[in-house]
C-alpha cells in the first residue's frame, strides 16, 4: 500500500475476490447441516474509489473516505463460471511456470513496460515473438523502453538448456550423465548410456517449459509419453523393447531439437552377462 | 466494520424462511447500499464492508456503495 492508502488494482480485486470465496465456502459448510444449499451466482458493486498512478506507472486504486467527493465509480460484476470456462481464460501451468522476466535478466522498468503488452514471463514472450510480432516489432510495442537486443539476450537466458540425461531409477551403476547440448547442430549427438531394462528417462535442465509448447522428445521419431514435466526436467517413459536409437528433444522453437544417442548397457559393463562365466568375472 | 463476507454470509442467511413454515426460498436478488472500502489489514488489502450505519447523511460516514447479489439454489455438482 501507497502513503495515500491505495492499492494496485489486481490487490483491490483480489480484496474483494477473497471475501467473495470465503462467502461461497461458508455457504458450502452451512449446506452440510441444513436440507438447502445457496450459492451466490451473481455480485456486482459500483464501488467508489480515487484512482492514481504512481511513479512507476502502476495504477492504485483507493476507496473515498468519510466527507471526499469526486470519486470515481467502480463497477464490478462477478459472475459463477464453468470449469470449461476456468480453463479456456486460465494460462497454461507450463506456461505460468517459465522463467520470469527478471529471471532473464531484465530491469524491472522493462519487466513493467512488457507487462503492459501483456508479456509476464519468457514463455509468452517466446509465443509473442512467435506469433510473427518478432522480436522488433515487440520492442516497439514497449515504445523503445525494452531495446531489441535487451529481448535478445533475455530470450537466450530464457531457453530451454538440458544438462544432462539420466536413466530413472538408476538400475545399477548409474552412467556418466551426458554433457549439455550441443551448440551446433552439424557436432555429433551426445551419446547416453542406459542400463537394460530402463523404464524412466529424465532429462535434467533449466526453462524446460520456457518453449511455446511441452517439449516433445522422440526415439527414432516415435514420440515417447510423459511421466513428468517441470521446468527443471522432463521425464519420459521407454517403451519395453528399447534397443537404443535417436533421441531428441524437440522445444518447438525454431532451434533444431537437441539430440542424442541412445545406447543400452549390458549388466553395466559394456559386456552382454554370460551366465556361465566365473562369478568373478561377472 | 467488519469483512465483507461476514456480511454477505448474514444477508443471505437471513432468507430463510421461520422453522415449520413448509416455504423454502430457492433463489433472492438484493440490492442493497453498503459502507465499505478496501483497507489494509495485516499487512494485505481486505474489503470490508457493512449495512449503512443510516440513512441520514453525516459527512463523516463512509460512502455508499451499491451492492447487487444474487443468490440461488445450488445443484449438488456445484458443491466441489
Amino acid at each position: 500500500m501507497t502513503g495515500d492508502g491505495g492499492f494496485l488494482v489486481e490487490d483491490f480485486l483480489d480484496a474483494v475476490t477473497a471475501q467473495l470465496d470465503r462467502t461461497q465456502d461458508a455457504l458450502a459448510a452451512k449446506a452440510r447441516v441444513r436440507p438447502l444449499m445457496f450459492a451466490l451466482r451473481t455480485f456486482s458493486i459500483d464501488l467508489q474509489v480515487f484512482v492514481s498512478m504512481d511513479a512507476s506507472g502502476n495504477v492504485r486504486l483507493r476507496s473515498s473516505a468519510p466527507g471526499e467527493i469526486g470519486a470515481s465509480t467502480l463497477k464490478i460484476d462477478f459472475t459463477t463460471i464453468t470449469r470449461p470456462m476456468v480453463e479456456e481464460n486460465t494460462v497454461s501451468l507450463a506456461m505460468a511456470q517459465a522463467p520470469t522476466l527478471g529471471e532473464a535478466g531484465l530491469k524491472p522498468e522493462e519487466e513493467l513496460a512488457l507487462r503492459r503488452v501483456g508479456v509476464q514471463n519468457v514463455a509468452q514472450l517466446q509465443a509473442l515473438r512467435a506469433s510473427g510480432a518478432g522480436v522488433d516489432g515487440i520492442s516497439r510495442m514497449t515504445s523503445g523502453l525494452v531495446p531489441a537486443d535487451r529481448l535478445r539476450a533475455a530470450l537466450r537466458l530464457g531457453r530451454p538448456m538440458v544438462a544432462n540425461v539420466v536413466p530413472l531409477p538408476a538400475a545399477g551403476p548409474a552412467p556418466a550423465p551426458a554433457p549439455a547440448a550441443p551448440e551446433t547442430p552439424a557436432s555429433p549427438p551426445e551419446i547416453v548410456h542406459i542400463p537394460r531394462g530402463t523404464r524412466l528417462l529424465r532429462f535434467n535442465g533449466s526453462n524446460m517449459l520456457a518453449g511455446p509448447a511441452t517439449p516433445v522428445v522422440r526415439l527414432d521419431g516415435r514420440p515417447l509419453e510423459h511421466a513428468q514435466a517441470g521446468d527443471d526436467g522432463l521425464e519420459v517413459h521407454l517403451p519395453d523393447d528399447v534397443r537404443g536409437g535417436a533421441l531428441e528433444v524437440d522445444f518447438g522453437e525454431d532451434d533444431e531439437p537437441v539430440r542424442y544417442e541412445l545406447r543400452v548397457e549390458h549388466e553395466g559393463n559394456g559386456h552382454v552377462a554370460d551366465a556361465w562365466a566365473p562369478e568373478a568375472a561377472r | 466494520m467488519r469483512p465483507f463476507a461476514e456480511t454477505l454470509v448474514g444477508l443471505v442467511a437471513s432468507l430463510d424462511p421461520p422453522e415449520g413454515s413448509e416455504l423454502a426460498v430457492t433463489s433472492a436478488t438484493l440490492d442493497v447500499p453498503l459502507e465499505g472500502s478496501v483497507v489494509e489489514v495485516h499487512g494485505g488489502p481486505v474489503f470490508v464492508a457493512s449495512l449503512p450505519h443510516t440513512r441520514w447523511r453525516s459527512g463523516f460516514l463512509p460512502p455508499v456503495h451499491m451492492a447487487h447479489v444474487e443468490v440461488c439454489e445450488a445443484s449438488v455438482e456445484d458443491e466441489g
